[in-house]
């Protein structure tokens, strides 16, 4: 199932920053991971309700989220608050989220988005309890932006997760852990 | 000068939003969800309101029906993330004129306004 997700969230999270930054991310490898995860400095947490279930969070240091706020908003990447820097973080996990929304619907998969959700701190634990992550770390000038989708059809009976990891495999060639 | 209420949870947005609009001339009122829209529209009377939907305690979409309830006149675009068609059309049934959809170019946001205001 998570196979699926590939393609929307890679595709919008490159029209997205394309749009909004002006230059594409470079990806790394996607693997499949379990359902625990220490994300990075600054995770933003986006809930998705409907067809597809779940959450998707989003990976990375302060200093990138700073960086990417600052050029938004054509401003010293030093010279902002906490809290705008997190609404910003948080406005780009929604669009990236949104856009996938909009292609998963176009699949069949309704789906409806929560507001973003800040989580703070390194070595912070999270766990999407059973459902897998799909693991797509992206590469841009401001440092790297690591997206993690954990996502279910509502629907779905417990996939295997070798069979999961094989469709991988086969589609993508993607290392796994 | 025309009043817009730019109504957005994230304060990143609402900065932006605010900025491409004051830029070309327009003053600007904020609302952080759907709730302080209805209350900050009825006391302040702005020319357009910009939503989106997203939002806690009342998202846009309920906010725009509270709204043209009591305001069948009322002029609303979306500003949302949330782009699929299912989503358009009911911001539309709900009453808004158009959508844009984020990430927006500001030219985007000029001309949704522009043509609603001058309709």
């Amino acid at each position: 199932m998570q196979v699926d997700f590939i393609n929307p969230f890679v595709g919008a999270a490159v029209h997205v920053l394309e749009a909004e930054l002006g230059e594409t991310p470079v990806r790394g490898q996607i693997r499949l991971e379990g359902s625990r995860v220490t994300p990075g400095e600054m995770t933003v947490a986006v809930g998705v309700t409907g067809e597809v279930e779940g959450i998707v969070l989003y990976g990375m240091s302060e200093s990138t989220a700073r960086r990417i706020v600052a050029h938004l908003l054509q401003r010293n990447p030093w010279g902002m608050d906490e809290q705008l820097v997190e609404s910003g973080a948080g406005e780009l996990a929604n669009m990236i989220t949104g856009t996938a929304g909009i292609t998963l619907e176009s699949k069949g998969y309704r789906c409806d988005i929560t507001p973003p959700s800040i989580l703070i701190g390194r070595g912070v634990m999270i766990s999407t309890v059973e459902v897998q992550r799909l693991v797509i770390p992206l590469k841009i000038s401001h440092g790297e932006l690591v997206i993690h989708v954990a996502l279910r059809k509502r629907s779905d009976e417990k996939q295997g997760g070798n069979q999961v990891l094989a469709d991988l495999a086969d589609r993508f060639g993607a290392q796994m852990h | 000068m025309s009043r817009i209420l730019v109504v957005d949870d994230a304060a990143f947005m609402r900065m932006r939003l605010a900025g491409i609009l004051q830029e070309n001339g327009y003053q600007v009122l904020e609302a952080a969800n759907g709730q302080e829209a209805v209350d900050r529209y009825f006391a302040e009377q702005p020319d357009l309101v910009l939503m989106d939907i997203t939002m806690p305690v009342m998202d846009g979409i309920t906010a725009i029906e509270n709204i043209r309830s009591r305001d069948p006149d009322a002029r609303v675009i979306v500003c949302s993330a949330m782009g699929q068609q299912s989503m358009v059309i009911r911001a539309v049934k709900a009453g808004a004129k158009d959508f844009i959809v984020k990430p927006f170019q500001p030219e985007r946001v000029m001309e949704a306004v522009g043509k609603v205001l001058a309709g």
